[in-house]
């Protein structure tokens, strides 16, 4: 019996992985964070900077320091500031085309961390979510897929160790998040009343239209709230089963277009929709 | 030691990390915190996922009045400002930001007065106090609407009591 799962976890874990799903979800997550964090430009100066909204050893003493990596630090001077933007960037493009991605993850995420660190207030959904992806990134090794360096082979399996056990880890972790997102709306009664996404349409900050109207179209308005946190919770389970993966992730593309449209999370969506590729198996049976 | 049990080992740990991590209920993830946390924060792994959890986030905003040195004891009449700023357009770069920030100034009441107030007197150098108060725009209940009441609306407007700052304390605490 211990043979038998070790076997299982064997298989589970290492066999191998698609370089063409690898690389296309390489693809997508630095060029999303490429592009969102390229615009970060226009405020850096407003929450990384001493004169910004919190200084920077003020940020060092929120919530105790007990959030912060033990390898942070961050520069005082502007010009410093505006390297270390610029270094993130030039990572975030080698690793979307394919330059010593591995290497490009790695500098990325900690970069990235350096700036989370710095100037907890604006962070939210899509920074957590870059460095989730950011994380794997660091162990997908490349397979000639979608990268620049043309003369590079291609093969299509993955032959290593880490590359499929960081792909396996990337789906687990997005069924973690959908899990505690859905489990978490538990604890509120708007999502068990059906109005929650009422909550969320008529809320004048999030939304950038005016959605009055859906107060006269109350049945759709339960069948969203319904339905997403029915689809978040069994999220972790309906993807492993072959004939309910389909409709799971057309759910989710769905579900973040309209997340994008109607509540201004156009990059969440984006960043969330690049971890799907990792589902999507075009050559080989997953 | 064969890679793959090793690598095994590895993955473990990281699933306690990424399942645990995020359940700050657990006794468990209290008692693995010292083991958890530095991992969690060295790559940016934690997070709590609460998207709209429990429930949406009651829409709010801070308006405050600045008091001016060369003009002592006179609020009434100065400036009403708020914070954060109207959207400016469908493609306002750092909206999402400014609300994630008005967001975190919410949790805990010393985050508005370290932080916020601390920020107004650093760059209002003539300021003497700030005073501030947070609005709530409460969402009309879908039966309302349908009854005719407007969703944007100033009745939808609630005030909490105003906070009185001192300028010279603030600035004490950077």
């Amino acid at each position: 019996m211990k043979l038998e799962f070790e076997a299982a976890w064997n298989r589970f874990w290492f066999s191998p992985v698609s370089h063409e799903k690898t690389a296309r979800f390489r693809v997508a997550a630095a060029s999303v964070a490429f592009i969102y964090f390229v615009l970060r430009h226009f405020y850096l100066s407003e929450f990384y900077f001493d004169d910004g909204i919190l200084t920077l050893a003020k940020s060092k003493t929120i919530f105790g320091g007990v959030f912060h990596s033990p390898l942070f630090w961050f520069p005082s001077d502007p010009l410093a500031i505006h390297a270390l933007h610029g270094l993130f960037l030039v990572s975030l493009a080698t690793l979307a085309l394919g330059v010593f991605p591995r290497v490009s993850a790695a500098l990325a995420l900690y970069i990235h961390v350096l700036f989370l660190n710095r100037n907890f207030l604006p962070m939210y959904g899509f920074d957590k979510i870059v460095s989730c992806w950011l994380f794997y990134l660091m162990f997908m090794k490349p397979g000639g897929y979608f990268t620049v360096f043309r003369s590079q082979t291609k093969s299509k399996l993955s032959s290593d160790l880490l590359t499929p056990a960081a792909v396996r880890m990337a789906q687990l972790h997005l069924c973690v998040v959908y899990a505690y997102s859905g489990l978490e709306k538990m604890r509120g009664q708007g999502w068990w009343n059906g109005e929650a996404l009422w909550g969320i349409l008529a809320n004048g900050i999030v939304a950038p239209f005016d959605m009055g109207f859906m107060a006269h179209l109350p049945w759709l308005v339960y069948a969203g709230t319904y339905s997403t946190v029915l689809w978040e919770i069994y999220f972790p389970l309906a993807i492993w089963v072959p004939a309910l993966r389909k409709p799971w992730l057309f759910f989710g593309v769905v579900f973040h277009l309209m997340t994008a449209l109607m509540m201004n999370l156009i990059f969440f969506a984006a960043i969330m929709l690049a971890g799907y590729q990792l589902f999507w198996d075009r050559e080989s049976k997953d | 030691m064969n890679k793959k049990r090793l690598l095994s080992a590895a993955i473990c740990f990281h699933l306690l990390v990424i399942v645990l991590y995020p359940n700050d209920s657990s006794h468990l993830e209290r008692d693995l915190l010292p083991v958890l946390l530095p991992y969690a924060n060295t790559f940016g792994l934690n997070s709590k996922w609460q998207f709209f959890a429990p429930e949406p986030e009651i829409a709010t905003y801070f308006e405050y009045q600045i008091d001016w040195k060369d003009k002592p004891n006179d609020i009434n009449g100065d400036e009403m400002l708020h914070w954060p700023p109207d959207k400016r357009g469908f493609f306002d770069l750092g909206y999402t930001r400014r609300n994630a920030a008005r967001s975190f100034l919410t949790l805990d009441p010393n985050f508005l007065s370290q932080i916020f107030i601390n920020w107004i007197c650093r760059t209002n150098p003539e300021a003497a106090g700030v005073s501030v108060r947070a609005v709530y725009v409460k969402v009309p209940s879908l039966k309302d609407v349908r009854a005719g009441q407007a969703l944007f609306d100033p009745s939808n407007l609630q005030y909490q009591d105003a906070v009185v700052y001192s300028c010279e304390e603030a600035l004490r605490e950077t």
